[in-house]
């Protein structure tokens, strides 16, 4: 299952919010959108999952346009979660997580034994199935994050798109929640889309990373490839170091915030524009934290 | 129940179970105790011999069937309309303050009421068209049933453009329904006929002299209404989410809010077209209902019909029978019933945190 992109334009009433002339997502990785407040990637991101009309081009999945496919068939394929989706009243988990079957249930049949061992799984899966009679409001954030994420497990879709699933949550439960999808990317081979504004959760996670400012993309690659002060100078005004670090024999990057372009001397503009990173301005883990 | 462990499923079945059959003799008690309580009290088996008999020459029989049966029915079945109305409009507009009047249909069939009085108030003055107010009282549910419809229209028009959004639909509802409301003061107060009177009654929402000629405006939308709601089961439960959410779960989410509105509407607009507004049935039942209940949708929707039942026969009982022979409307009694109960629900989600 894969999604193209081809000249698309998204606006909101009259101003243009995104242009991607061509992007297409192959399926089993995961792939971390990125970039500052108001750049348009959860605009995208919503695109992606059929929800936004575009003013100009086509998104489809496997060829077919998403406007064109019936609604559930579509959904057992693609699921999506918005930011910090509502939580209805009075919803105890195990029913928030059977939600996810709706797109595999005709109108009137019931969940059948199948579709109760789907949602079994999917709560094991997270982690959350002693919590399974609890009511969702009373669930601290993390839990309640990973409620909504074994919702879209039940769905049983290939292609998860995320809008920051680690939105208000601390260090440890964001760590937490981030293993969790490394982990089920890995045993489902799912394809994980997600926008993120930690640029080095990010660089951490990302098989592929998507740069976005003012609605274009401006880096497209592994992140070793494309992270670099560089690009957290484009991105976000922001001077960083990079250190490189190997996990599992794969280097990621982390940028280190060093303080605003403004307030350090600025890089010229026609050295930034290319995505090779000179050796020398690359520190390896072990120069800045010697063991 | 949803992929419950068999153990925790049973014993969640069960006690659903015996809830369900504690209403259902609850319900059982309360329409025959509406059938032998009245102005006239009677002995149970003449009760029992002019059910049966159905002779229209005996009082017992006449009684019974003419004026206590039709009504105990209709308390029945508004009682449930108003609740499943209640239920519907709570979980599209995703407001636990919802109740049918949100969206107009109590002033829409108030309005109609009025101004079908004052017509037949003028044709009874013409001398051409002479006294015929009987066959004008006859069409007063008929029109109050078009009365709520319209207004309902008129809200879901106006809200159409911005996609039937919850807030939207509430601000337009609340709007139209005030300014409706003002219309009936207005017409009742310029007028100032002989009818006002009438009027007024109506307005306060009751089901004194309902025959079976409101039983059958009534029964019809009732059954339309019931299949409706179960039509609705699963998408329901899923409207209360995140409209980006339901729609990447593959909901037609625009087409279910429209027919969830309509199936609210046929509901309330018949109901309030028998009886008048009745407050607060449709706004509490559903709160009661989930304490009784638990979260299952399936057996939320038979508890709350149930429910709903209940309350209105039982408004109905108390007030044909606490200053009897004379009575309080039934409307009337539900809102000061109804608002106890509803303040103590608030203090114990308070309580809870929720």
């Amino acid at each position: 299952m894969t999604l193209t992109v081809s000249q698309l334009r998204l606006s909101y009433g009259a101003r243009e919010v995104v242009q991607v002339t061509d992007l297409v997502l192959e399926p089993a990785r995961t792939v971390c959108l990125i970039g500052p407040n108001g750049c348009g990637k959860s605009t995208l991101l919503k695109a992606l999952a059929g929800l936004n009309r575009p003013t100009a081009g086509i998104v489809s999945l496997d060829g077919k346009l998403l406007g064109s496919w019936d609604p559930k068939s579509l959904a057992r394929r693609l699921a999506f979660l918005p930011q910090s989706p509502t939580t209805p009243q009075g919803i105890s988990v195990r029913q928030l997580v059977a939600h996810g079957r709706y797109p595999h249930l005709g109108i009137l049949s019931r969940h059948s034994t199948h579709d109760h061992e789907i949602v079994g799984w999917a709560m094991e899966a997270t982690g959350i199935a002693h919590l399974c009679r609890r009511d969702v409001g009373t669930l601290s954030g993390g839990e309640r994050q990973r409620t909504w994420i074994a919702m879209i497990l039940a769905q049983e879709a290939g292609i998860v798109l995320l809008d920051e699933p680690t939105t208000y949550l601390d260090m440890g439960h964001q760590a937490e929640l981030m293993e969790l999808l490394a982990d089920l990317q890995r045993k489902r081979r799912l394809t994980i889309i997600m926008v993120l504004h930690d640029l080095n959760q990010a660089s951490h996670y990302a098989d592929r990373l998507l740069a976005l400012r003012d609605g274009q993309i401006i880096a497209d690659g592994p992140p070793r490839d494309v992270v670099d002060s560089h690009l957290s100078e484009r991105l976000f005004g922001l001077v960083t170091q990079r250190i490189d670090r190997t996990l599992s024999g794969r280097i990621v990057p982390y940028c280190l915030p060093l303080g605003p372009v403004a307030a350090t001397p600025a890089i010229p503009e026609s050295k930034v524009d290319k995505n090779t990173i000179e050796p020398a301005k690359v520190m390896s883990y072990l120069e800045v934290f010697p063991q | 129940m949803l992929s419950v462990p068999p153990a925790i499923a049973s014993r969640s079945d069960r006690r659903y179970a015996m809830g369900l059959l504690f209403l259902s003799a609850l319900l059982a008690l309360l329409v025959l105790a509406s059938l032998f309580f009245g102005a006239v009290s009677l002995p149970a088996g003449d009760l029992f011999t002019g059910l049966v008999s159905r002779q229209a020459s005996s009082l017992e029989s006449a009684l019974v069937w003419q004026l206590r049966l039709p009504r105990t029915l209709l308390a029945v079945l508004v009682g449930l309309q108003f609740a499943t109305a209640g239920l519907i409009l709570q979980a599209v507009i995703r407001n636990p303050l919802a109740d049918p009047g949100v969206i107009g249909v109590s002033s829409g069939a108030g309005l109609a009421v009025v101004a079908l009085l004052l017509v037949s108030d003028m044709a009874g003055a013409d001398p051409l068209i002479g006294t015929n107010q009987p066959s004008m009282m006859a069409w007063l549910p008929v029109a109050a049933l078009f009365g709520g419809l319209a207004a309902a229209s008129l809200v879901l028009a106006m809200s159409w453009r911005a996609k039937l959004c919850p807030i939207r639909l509430t601000l337009n509802g609340v709007a139209v329904g005030a300014v409706l409301n003002a219309l009936v003061m207005w017409t009742i107060i310029v007028w100032g006929g002989a009818r006002t009177e009438i009027a007024l009654i109506w307005l306060a929402g009751s089901l004194y002299g309902r025959d079976f000629l409101h039983l059958q405006v009534l029964w019809p939308w009732c059954l339309v209404g019931i299949l409706g709601t179960l039509a609705l089961l699963r998408p329901l439960s899923l409207l209360r989410l995140d409209d980006a959410v339901s729609a990447s779960l593959g909901m037609r989410g625009l087409f279910w809010r429209v027919t969830a509105i309509i199936v609210a509407v046929i509901l309330a607009a018949s109901a309030v077209a028998v009886t008048g507004p009745i407050g607060f049935v449709g706004l509490v039942t559903p709160h009661l209902s989930r304490l009784l209940a638990g979260p299952d949708e399936r057996s939320l929707i038979v508890v709350n019909m149930m429910v709903g039942s209940i309350l209105m026969l039982s408004a109905d009982l108390l007030g044909r029978s606490l200053i009897s022979p004379l009575e309080i409307p039934a409307g009337a009694l539900t809102t000061l019933l109804g608002i106890p109960v509803f303040l103590l629900l608030l203090h114990r989600q308070r309580r809870l945190g929720i």
